[in-house]
């Protein structure tokens, strides 16, 4: 076997992002922190690692198994961040624990999973997302869903598609179908996977009438406009549906028009966190293979830590994104910078004056001349050469030449 | 607009997917002279693109969204396992999913095994998933064919394997001493292609559908 050299390699689901694509990470965040701050969310930073404990509770006991973990020297678990919105909800209990205040708080950060890297799926990959704490008013979902149209827009993204969906509408309806709580948890877990070969397979086995199996099966297929609320309404009498189904209609009655417009309903929707409690969704972009944003009310995790808070909120994943955005390179064309033995003061007030008009200015330390690049010769005092390729230029004043350059931007 | 597309298994189950397809009415191919050498296929009216793969690849095609739908058998999407939508059981291409040890060997069942006995599979993922939850320690060896001369090499004193109707076992005097899991062709669909061609779905969905209740 050839024993691979480690001084080489990434640990597996990591990546190295070289100057092309940093900049247009940074350029892509850029511009989500511009539209979190006009909406006053204020940004915050979290500890990379966490306790265990605090972790946990997001990811529910039976997936903790995502979470990269370490001891300290104390012998406590740790772990490295494996979700945003946990470590804020434990802040948020912590840190602003007074009852009754509203809070608008957002984040952009790596996120470690300890899962099998694949299709968009990294062990360290990038989130930005915000949380709002403290209201369970229907205008409170409606905020973070168009603040998420939002984002797309301010990311030049047209074509991108909601789906929503309300998690206690399908737990409702499963609550009181007569299904065992196993047969309930083989539901969930085939809706969440949308394996309805297996639903199918797990209602055609459970003692209940063909007709509620027929039901159920149909409930978890409405998808459409806003028309399928209507319908679901005359599919079933479940009170905690009903709500539910109110809860959508009145988030959907809040939207502008034209978020509306990108929106779809799908009843069936289930989330893979545990801490879901009421309207969810998801962003995606048809051209791509797997959702770009997800996010939801979560009125029971605060309460994990603290007092009981209700809260909503959302992510975007920033390497998902970056499969989307295609800008052209903003960065203007860099300006070598050389001199004559005697002109280093000159050169350097040169420098100055050139990066204070937004040139990059870069200089000339070896010989080698970068081809297609300007190459600047500072000759003498008030005397100087611009090398383009083939083309020389002379200038006799440093105002002259960032006239220059300003006007070939 | 941009045609469906939809990744097929070459090899045995093309053949009557084809014919399921065409019956449930959504494409009607005319018959090609060379199937097994095209790598796609179009449909006359333009709106299907077929994408003829080789059987485990389909869930990889279908996850990345290469394909917006696919065909798939269980045993390859469990060994695959893939995030995607499984939307229908077209009941094509059953078969077994069996352990199996020669006629002589005094194993009956897994338990039997000695711990740390070798098992040859295909299927290392499924073998090992169905060993782990019986509690048997095994070593899985993965082999890519002809899995049945692995007991007589002595490569492995067991093996995980698909079967159809027995015969290729009975003739390498193989027994079958558990059937692990039954499996049957499903049609698969990438995560995002559910949302946006749902109306398209539903209708293959209740086609077929309709095609199997006129069978019964």
């Amino acid at each position: 076997m050839i024993k691979a050299d480690l001084r080489l390699q990434r640990p597996r689901g990591t990546k190295d992002y070289l100057p092309h694509e940093t900049r247009l990470i940074r350029a892509i965040e850029a511009k989500i922190r511009a539209t979190f701050q006009l909406w006053g969310y204020a940004e915050v930073i979290t500890p990379t690692f966490e306790h265990i404990e605090v972790l946990r509770q997001g990811t529910g006991p039976e997936s903790d198994e995502v979470i990269f973990r370490f001891f300290d020297r104390e012998g406590h678990t740790l772990g490295l961040r494996s979700d945003a919105t946990t470590p804020i909800a434990r802040l948020a209990a912590t840190r602003f624990a007074e009852a009754g205040s509203l809070l608008r708080l957002a984040y952009l950060t790596n996120i470690f999973r300890y899962v099998d890297p694949g299709m968009g799926r990294e062990r360290e990959f990038h989130q930005a997302g915000v949380e709002l704490i403290g209201s369970a008013r229907p205008e409170a979902d409606a905020e973070v869903i168009e603040l998420a149209a939002e984002v797309f827009a301010a990311l030049s993204i047209e074509a991108y598609r909601l789906d929503l969906g309300e998690v206690s509408f399908i737990l409702g309806v499963l609550a009181d179908s007569g299904l065992s709580a196993k047969e309930q948890r083989q539901v969930r877990l085939a809706l969440l996977n949308k394996d309805f070969v297996k639903l199918r397979e797990v209602l055609e086995a459970a003692l209940i009438s063909d007709h509620s199996k027929q039901q159920l099966f149909n409930l978890s297929q409405l998808r459409g406009g806003v028309e399928v609320i209507a319908e679901a309404r005359k599919l079933t009498d479940n009170k905690q549906a009903h709500a539910a189904l109110d809860r959508l209609q009145e988030v959907c009655s809040l939207l502008s028009p034209e978020v509306l417009q990108c929106v779809q309903l799908d009843l069936g929707m289930l989330k893979d966190l545990d801490y879901y409690t009421g309207v969810i969704f998801e962003g995606y972009v048809p051209e791509l293979g797997y959702t770009v944003c997800t996010g939801g009310r979560y009125d029971r995790l605060i309460g994990r830590f603290g007092p009981d808070q209700p809260a909503t909120g959302f992510a975007f994943g920033i390497e998902r994104l970056l499969e989307l955005v295609r800008w052209p390179d903003a960065a203007g064309a860099p300006v070598y910078l050389g001199y004559a033995p005697d002109q280093r003061g000159e050169a350097h007030r040169l420098a100055e004056l050139l990066r204070s008009q937004g040139i990059p200015t870069i200089w000339q330390l070896e010989r080698a001349v970068q081809p297609d690049a300007l190459h600047l010769q500072v000759l003498a005092p008030n005397q100087y050469q611009l090398i383009h390729g083939d083309q020389v230029l002379s200038f006799a004043s440093p105002v002259e030449i960032s006239a220059y350059l300003t006007s070939r931007k | 607009m941009r045609p469906v597309k939809i990744a097929m298994p070459k090899g045995r189950l093309f053949a009557p997917l084809v014919e399921l397809f065409t019956k449930a009415g959504f494409f009607d191919l005319a018959p090609e002279v060379d199937l097994e050498r095209r790598l796609t296929l179009t449909t006359a009216d333009g709106r299907w693109k077929l994408l003829l793969v080789k059987p485990a690849d389909v869930p990889i095609y279908v996850e990345y969204g290469a394909a917006d739908l696919g065909v798939a058998g269980k045993d390859v999407l469990l060994e695959a396992s893939r995030e995607l939508c499984e939307l229908y059981d077209l009941g094509v291409g059953r078969c077994r999913l069996i352990m199996a040890v020669p006629e002589e060997s005094p194993i009956q069942k897994a338990t039997d095994l000695v711990p740390g006995s070798r098992v040859a599979t295909k299927f290392p993922r499924i073998a090992q998933g169905y060993f782990s939850s019986h509690g048997i320690q095994v070593d899985i060896v993965k082999l890519n064919g002809s899995i049945e001369l692995a007991p007589k090499a002595r490569l492995a004193s067991a093996i995980v394997d698909i079967t159809e109707t027995g015969r290729t076992l009975e003739q390498n005097q193989l027994k079958i001493v558990e059937e692990i899991m039954r499996v049957s062709a499903r049609l698969i669909c990438n995560r995002i292609s559910y949302k946006v061609h749902y109306p398209l779905i539903q209708q293959m969905v209740q086609g077929l559908q309709a095609l199997e209740v006129s069978k019964r």
